[in-house]
């Protein structure tokens, strides 16, 4: 799975610490989210989606494998 | 009552529960228990007590429990990845182990077998602390290289 949370944090001006602290997990969470090694679970991904005002489509899609 | 237990505990895990652990600060009081059981095997074997076989069974069992004690404390920083990380590395600890307890008798066997030592004994270490320490020792390793690979 494909993801823009680096996009989106650079459009929101936010480190990854930031972006860490705001949705409760680690910052080791949040690069692994963006190097594509960790799928994160739906209640992650909604939290995301939320704090960046934007459906979880616009940041998460599925690889063409999938 | 055993019906009402099994009924929480099921909508535990169906929410998503997270294993039982341990506080983060008790990581350090099992590494300290691991390491003076080390200390205190390695000093069993130097001295040459004339109880040593019993301290070596005391020993063996406080390396096992601080062994345990830093596998069930939380993590630093315990999130989400971190507990999917475990419930991994759990699960490939207890592959390898158990491939491990099984197969070991058998590699016993063929290099006996290869080295021409016949007749052909069964042998196998099925003591608690060969079991528990592989598991343990498996869960460790395999955490810790998740942690830094995923």
């Amino acid at each position: 799975m494909k993801n823009t949370v680096n996009v989106q944090r650079a459009i929101h001006k936010m480190t990854q610490a930031d972006l860490s602290e705001a949705i409760g997990v680690s910052r080791q969470t949040i690069n692994s989210i963006e190097k594509n090694r960790y799928v994160p679970s739906t209640l992650l991904a909604l939290k995301i989606a939320r704090l960046f005002k934007v459906a979880v489509e616009d940041i998460f899609e599925l690889d063409e494998k999938e | 009552m055993r019906s009402n237990f099994l009924k929480n505990f099921c909508e535990f895990e169906k929410k998503g529960g997270t294993f039982p652990l341990i506080s983060y600060q008790l990581k350090w009081i099992g590494w300290a228990i691991a390491i003076s059981a080390v200390a205190a095997l390695i000093s069993v074997k130097i001295l040459d007590s004339s109880q040593a076989a019993f301290y070596k069974q005391l020993f063996m069992h406080a390396l096992l429990i601080g062994l345990f004690m830093i596998v069930i404390t939380k993590d630093k920083d315990e999130d989400e990845r971190i507990n999917e990380l475990r419930y991994r590395a759990f699960s490939f600890a207890f592959v390898l182990g158990t491939a491990m307890v099984l197969l070991m008798p058998l590699a016993a066997m063929v290099l006996d077998a290869l080295a021409g030592r016949l007749p052909l004994e069964w042998e196998q270490d099925q003591s608690i602390f060969f079991i528990m320490s592989s598991f343990l020792f498996y869960y460790l390793m395999y955490f810790q290289i998740f942690k830094r690979q995923l």
